[in-house]
């Protein structure tokens, strides 16, 4: 159970330096910041998803459905921007 | 629990709030997916439109939320282990962070009335007022359910053999949670 909200913690922690530094980086308005920003959100889904919502303890099915999910929202973001 | 989690019927949470899922995350997907090509037709518009929207602003709701999201998650450890005080203050804490960001939200959606910006305005605050308002509505939804199940665990009702509505309900904060960190860079950050 600790291991558990250790692991949360941890990931807790990366995902506030990953919002300060997507924030930064926006501001910054540096040329390669629209694909960091967007491969950033991704990661961020992914870390509360499978972390948070326990997606790594389910079936298979579910963890590939929430991949699907994120490889669709960067293709489209790729391609419609 | 952890070992019926590996069948495909039992994701954590319940197969219903997953179908939820789904069907919301693919729905703003969409709504992202339409919002940037009406972006790419009216780009200066767009870019525009974004100055008016404060992106630190955006940026403490998205701190406050994930926050939130950790505690919440965490209480599914403690009542699993237990320890009802333990989640039973972690839902609370949970509780007060989703507030924070809907006073936040109310705040900015009030800024935003005051300069006369409606949801008319332009295709972009059509988008925004749409979209954040649809994610508005969630949060408020997620606030009545952690509400519930605060009273419920101090009631004893749910514990370490009855967590089941507690972890559908977590999961459903996770939604509110995905949703936002989807929307928000599209607003106010790209």
């Amino acid at each position: 159970m600790l291991k558990e909200i250790k692991i949360n913690t941890i990931i807790l922690t990366i995902l506030l330096v990953l919002i300060i530094a997507i924030y930064l980086l926006a501001e910054n308005k540096a040329n390669s910041s629209f694909t960091i920003i967007t491969s950033l959100t991704a990661v961020k889904f992914i870390a509360i998803s499978f972390q948070f919502m326990e997606t790594k303890k389910a079936n298979f099915f579910w963890k590939i459905l929430v991949s699907l999910f994120v490889i669709a929202f960067l293709i489209g973001v790729f391609v419609l921007s | 629990m952890n070992e019926q989690h590996k069948s495909i019927y039992y994701p954590p949470g319940g197969i219903l709030i997953w179908f939820l899922i789904i069907l919301e995350i693919f729905t703003f997907l969409g709504g992202i997916m339409v919002f940037l090509n009406y972006r790419t037709e009216e780009l200066s518009l767009f870019q525009e439109a974004q100055q008016q929207l404060n992106p630190l602003i955006g940026t403490i709701n998205t701190i406050v939320l994930i926050i939130s999201g950790y505690f919440i998650a965490n209480s599914i450890h403690f009542i699993k282990n237990n320890e009802n005080k333990k989640a039973a203050r972690s839902i609370l804490i949970s509780l007060l962070l989703g507030v924070t960001f809907l006073i936040i939200k109310s705040a900015e959606y009030y800024a935003k009335m005051e300069q006369g910006i409606g949801l008319s305005d332009n295709t972009f605050f059509t988008f925004y007022w749409m979209m954040t308002g649809f994610h508005f509505i969630h949060v408020l939804f997620g606030i009545g359910l952690l509400s519930y199940m605060y009273i419920g665990i101090n009631k004893n009702t749910y514990h370490s053999e009855n967590y089941f509505d507690v972890e559908s309900s977590a999961t459903y904060w996770h939604l509110c949670d995905l949703i936002w960190i989807l929307i928000f860079p599209i607003f106010y950050l790209i």
